[in-house]
């Protein structure tokens, strides 16, 4: 029952903003079902226990389908709700960046969080469909109305892109369907039952790269992720920080439950092209990003190269490398948005994100300069942050899969640090820049946002374990299987 | 106590949250809070050390992540070579601190002083932690954070456009050494399936040669950025940009002396490869004069003993290629007590003539004559003057070197040691004796500043008759410690046969260079007119060999740079364009959309409503 009592706060907290009058009463409303959903999920963590999937629920939807409301988690899921709900909190803590339209913002976060945790939970592929497809609507409106000057073209390519994705992977799914039903006689969208069918080599193929085209425009990578600089340009911070979260992690963790588990053999029989599409993806991301003059576009696609990390793991499919995957996935869900509240804040206060305009801000921003210092740091996987714990255990997993090839995905540590420092450099240390207006350090609610998020990136950094122990069972039960 | 030692990195970190969090309401005390928790840290080592000098171990863990089904386990390991590395540490570290109460005051105004003791406590947590670690994994883990450390407080002074690009640098230069590093980590524990240092030194014996060579040569690849050597030395002039304490402490005393502690510490990987010894001999032998003659020309002091710490880091590696492990730990024992001394007494000079240009000193030795003499017995140490402590131990490390026969590694050592000896003088007759040059009025500094000189002068002139003791210590650590396999068959000098006309050598040497030196700064005779005759080489030297430009210009700019704006300029026109090329195509299904497209929330659900309906629909029709 866990996991419908997370939904359905989730889904509470996105209907009853809409339905009082007051805007500060909308965002208590939201930050209240949002803090609950967040206890929820830590509870669902404590009970959760070895290895497998928990908490399963099971009605049937559409019994002529074989569709079905069907639910569980286990350590792939987990991780990713907690990732969920965690930001939905830090999402409505942090706010709208102006005042406009107020409860109508904290429903379409709450909503976007509900049709996220679903993504995570659903075990039926046309259940997965609908949740996949809820989170795209009030994504879209978050960018159309609370975005910047160029929101109807970031809103657009959004929403065209990532369908584009979708409809290959919706007939993906009824492809699977129709076989099922074509072998057994018995309709159903069940991911178990379907996970069992036998499916012709040239046929696996293409169902695999259908899958995995979805997932890949969705993490993005390389060459399909375009959209994503523009979305989070344009997006306000909030939607960022649930872009960046978890809207990506909808694809990695699609990556690793439908093609993967349905098609093991293809994904062995193409790790090494998958391998350097990732390589790829991580340089070219960071090489991007260091040509950036926009924070949140330098940001958006360090994102991309973080992201190749999960592409990586999955291409090694080793323990170790899943392990380094998943434990990515959480790591860059809470590094990432951390920089975009960071990105955020520095624009709702300097009036500019675009680094040749900035410049000491260090000078008069201390406290958020000693954030941005360490969400950089996070950033760039320094030790005793979560995300080098995940970088870390990805590479030891590409050196047991790839051997010599693995070598050269290292340098990329050397571009990363070089982006995120020089554009320390130039917009937080140096001289101040006499043209800047700054009004004041970091707010109280900010602050909040902020500090959460450190809290989890610095908890994980040092003692992992309590999470990446669960997934890690999860890996080498996962490796064993395919 | 030795049981308590886990708690020695715990200690400042405490300081380190206290000064972070109370530095933004406090201004005072803070120094105070952090030279409080450094004491207890500093009692905890010395129990611990005493503990191991009556023949205990340490060794506790506990289990960290789990990789693959594999459990990390993280702890600490206290044996003769942490015990004795982390007394030395601890006890700079305190020094300086107390140090820098004096030393900081002066900007106190347009800096916060939270600020520098927050870090500084911060880096005392990575530092001591590394040396303790009983992991590869941990170690490199406060590797990196000494490194954000000495990031962070090169550009202490942050406003200032070269430490911003200095500590850029900094980081950048040592993360190079960093992935090596990694690598080698990596590559061990994909081979060997664990970080402990103790069960990878008893697997090594049976590991794959090339493997372990490989491995070995990345970790000293690590060394070679953190310790700043060729070619990655870039970094460390350019660190000078931080205060004189940071210099001290971090790119002088105990940061930059990881990299040998980390080939120290994993040795018996070393041991057991010729060719990764062969290397870290060459590189450091080489490091060692080539720095040596960077500083004969500059003309900034802070840099000149920058140099003269890449040259000496130099002769560490040296003796630890050559196999000697001795010669290596006494020599960075020493040279950490008197290069923080000249470090220390630099600052005191800089912060009374508000200069770092030894041309606009000079006669200091009537004006401050702490300063002067301590600083006197520091120069002499490094110089290699008996009875001082630098004579010790680079003489056990020219000998280590000679002993292999090779004679390109005993030239680098004794051709180093002469100009050592003429730079260092060179620095020491132009700021203290003579006139006075600069525009200043210069003082003696406080008393918290010289008592901390006078403290380290006598650590300069004492430590080197540790040498006998030092010897049986360490042969004791090794006979305990290593696999029998590896002292066996490896390529280890256990005790070296002292070697009187060496000796002789080198201090004749060094005397004569300092002749030179005082003819030709204080007799005024015109030395100086080499520098005439050798114009080019004058400046290649003073160029830096160039390399500056190579990182800068060519790696930075050229390559970093011009990839990065290659890359933006590719996805945002070609990629890019591509994507916005077919939707352009579909400009006409598009125009239609955006009359569907009325911004009214109900209509564009019930859409939705009705598509998934139409869909259910459809395929029940279908269905039998």
């Amino acid at each position: 029952m866990i996991l419908s009592v997370i939904l359905i706060l989730l889904l509470l907290g996105s209907i009853l903003p809409w339905l009082v009058r007051s805007a500060t009463i909308a965002r208590c409303v939201a930050i209240f079902f949002a803090f609950l959903s967040f206890a929820a999920s830590i509870y669902a963590y404590t009970m959760f226990e070895g290895s497998g999937f928990q908490f399963e629920e099971r009605y049937e939807w559409i019994p002529s389908l074989g569709i079905s409301y069907h639910l569980a988690v286990d350590g792939l899921s987990l991780p990713l709700v907690i990732l969920t709900t965690l930001l939905a909190l830090v999402a409505t803590i942090y706010g709208v960046d102006e005042p406009k339209r107020d409860n109508q913002f904290y429903g379409l976060i709450m909503l976007t969080c509900f049709g996220t945790a679903g993504v995570f939970m659903a075990l039926d592929l046309f259940l997965f469909f609908v949740f996949w497809e809820i989170v795209l609507i009030p994504m879209y409106f978050l960018i159309a109305i609370w975005g910047g000057p160029r929101k109807d073209y970031a809103s657009f390519k959004f929403i065209i892109y990532t369908h584009i994705g979708s409809v290959i992977m919706i007939l993906a799914f009824f492809a699977m369907h129709y076989l099922y039903y074509l072998q057994t006689g018995v309709r159903t969208f069940d991911l178990f039952e379907l996970a069992k069918l036998s499916i012709e080599p040239k046929l696996a193929v293409i169902l695999f790269i259908a899958l995995i085209f979805g997932f890949f425009i969705k993490m993005p990578i390389f060459p399909f992720h375009t959209w994503l600089p523009a979305a989070h340009v344009e997006a306000p911070t909030s939607g960022s920080v649930l872009l960046a979260g978890i809207l990506l992690k909808m694809g990695g963790y699609g990556l690793f439950r439908i093609p993967y588990t349905f098609f093991p053999e293809v994904a062995k029989a193409y790790a090494y092209p998958i391998a350097i599409i990732a390589i790829v993806t991580i340089f070219y991301g960071a090489l991007a990003a260091m040509a950036q003059e926009d924070y949140k576009s330098l940001i958006a696609l360090s994102s991309v190269s973080h992201m190749g990390y999960v592409l990586l793991g999955a291409a090694a499919l080793t323990p170790a490398a899943i392990t380094g995957a998943i434990f990515q996935m959480f790591a860059h869900g809470v590094a990432s948005p951390l920089l975009f509240i960071m990105a955020g804040t520095l624009h709702h206060k300097a009036g500019t994100r675009l680094i040749h305009r900035l410049g000491g801000v260090a000078h008069k921003m201390p406290i958020w300069a000693t954030f941005m210092v360490t969400a950089s740091m996070a950033g760039l996987a320094l030790p005793f942050t979560a995300s080098f714990v995940a970088e870390f255990t990805v590479l030891i997993g590409a050196l047991e899969a790839f051997n010599v090839l693995a070598l050269f995905v290292f340098p990329a540590a050397i571009v990363t640090a070089g982006y995120f420092l020089y554009a320390l450099r130039r917009a937080v240390f140096g001289p101040f820049n006499a043209d800047l207006h700054i009004y004041g350090d970091v707010d109280a609610h900010e602050f909040v946002a902020m500090f959460m998020l450190v809290v989890a990136i610095i908890y994980l950094g040092i003692y992992p374990i309590p999470l990446e122990g669960i997934i890690d069972t999860f890996s080498v039960a996962f490796a064993g299987g395919v | 106590m030795i049981e308590y030692s886990w708690l020695i990195p715990i200690m400042p970190l405490f300081g380190f949250i206290i000064c972070l969090t109370a530095g933004y309401r406090f201004t005072k005390g803070l120094g105070e809070v952090a030279i409080f928790f450094m004491f207890l840290s500093f009692l905890l080592s010395l129990g611990a050390f005493i503990d191991v000098l009556n023949g205990q171990t340490y060794q506790a863990k506990m289990v960290w992540a789990v990789v693959g089904g594999k459990e990390i386990t993280f702890g600490v390991l206290i044996d003769q070579l942490s015990a004795l590395m982390v007394l030395i540490v601890s006890t700079l570290i305190l020094l300086i601190h107390i140090y820098s109460m004096g030393y900081m005051l002066p900007f106190i105004k347009t800096n916060k002083l939270s600020r520098y003791f927050a870090e500084m406590q911060l880096f005392s947590v990575g530092m001591l932690g590394l040396v303790i670690a009983d992991n590869l994994l941990l170690m490199f883990m406060f590797w990196e954070i000494v490194g954000l450390c000495s990031y962070l407080l090169i550009g202490y002074f942050y406003r200032k456009p070269e430490a911003a690009k200095a500590q850029l640098k900094a980081f950048l230069v040592t993360r190079a050494g960093d992935v090596a590093f990694l690598i080698g980590i990596v590559v061990l524990f994909v081979y060997a399936g664990t970080f402990d240092l103790l069960k990878l030194f008893s697997l090594a014996p049976e590991m794959d040669n090339f493997v372990l060579t490989f491995a070995a040569i990345m970790l000293f690849g690590g060394a070679i950025g953190k310790s700043a050597q060729f070619p990655l030395h870039v970094w460390l002039p350019d660190a000078m940009e931080g205060p004189t304490t940071v210099s001290a402490l971090i790119h002088a005393a105990t940061m930059v002396k990881a990299g040998v502690y980390l080939v120290a510490r994993t040795y018996p990987l070393f041991a057991m490869s010729s060719e990764a010894l062969t290397i870290v001999a060459y590189i450091g032998g080489f490091t060692a004069l080539f720095a040596a003659t960077m500083a004969l020309v500059m003309v900034d002091i802070k840099k000149v003993i920058a140099y003269s710490t890449i040259s000496q880091l130099g002769y560490m590696f040296l003796a630890l290629g050559t196999g000697s492990l001795f010669a290596g730990m006494f020599h960075l024992m020493n040279h950490a007590f008197f290069k923080a001394l000249l470090f220390l007494a630099a600052g005191s000079v800089i912060n009374a003539c508000m200069t770092n240009d030894i041309r606009e000193m000079g006669g200091l030795r009537r004006l401050m004559p702490i300063t002067a003499y301590t600083m006197l017995a520091g120069s002499l140490a490094l110089a290699g003057i008996p009875p001082f402590s630098g004579f010790f131990s680079k003489d056990e490390v020219i000998l280590a070197a000679y002993n292999t026969g090779d004679m390109v590694l005993a030239f680098f050592g004794v051709a180093a040691a002469a100009l050592t000896a003429f730079y260092i003088f060179r620095v020491w007759f132009m700021a203290f004796t003579g006139e006075y040059r600069g525009r200043e009025h210069p003082k003696e500094s406080p008393a918290v500043m010289t008592s901390v000189l006078v403290i380290l002068a006598i650590f300069a002139f004492s430590t080197g008759f540790a040498k006998t003791w030092l010897e049986g210590y360490m042969e004791h650590f090794i006979e305990t410690s290593y696999p029998h396999e590896v002292v066996k068959e490896g390529y280890m000098q256990l005790v070296l046969e002292p070697n009187e006309a060496l000796m002789a050598l080198t201090v004749v040497i060094a005397v004569a260079s300092i002749t030179i030196a005082y003819l030709g700064y204080v007799r005024g005779i015109p030395i100086y007119r080499i520098r005439d005759v050798l114009k080019p080489i004058h400046t290649l030297l003073y160029e830096k060999y160039y390399m500056d430009y190579l990182f800068e210009d060519i790696f930075g700019g050229r390559i970093g740079i011009y990839w990065a704006r290659v890359t933006g300029w590719f996805d945002r026109v070609v990629i890019d364009g591509v994507v916005d090329g077919i939707g352009k195509v579909m400009l006409v299904s598009g125009s239609v959309l955006r009359k569907v497209q009325t911004g009214n929330v109900q209509y564009y659900l019930s859409v939705v409503l009705l598509g998934v309906m139409a869909l259910i629909f459809y395929f029940t029709g279908v269905s039998p």
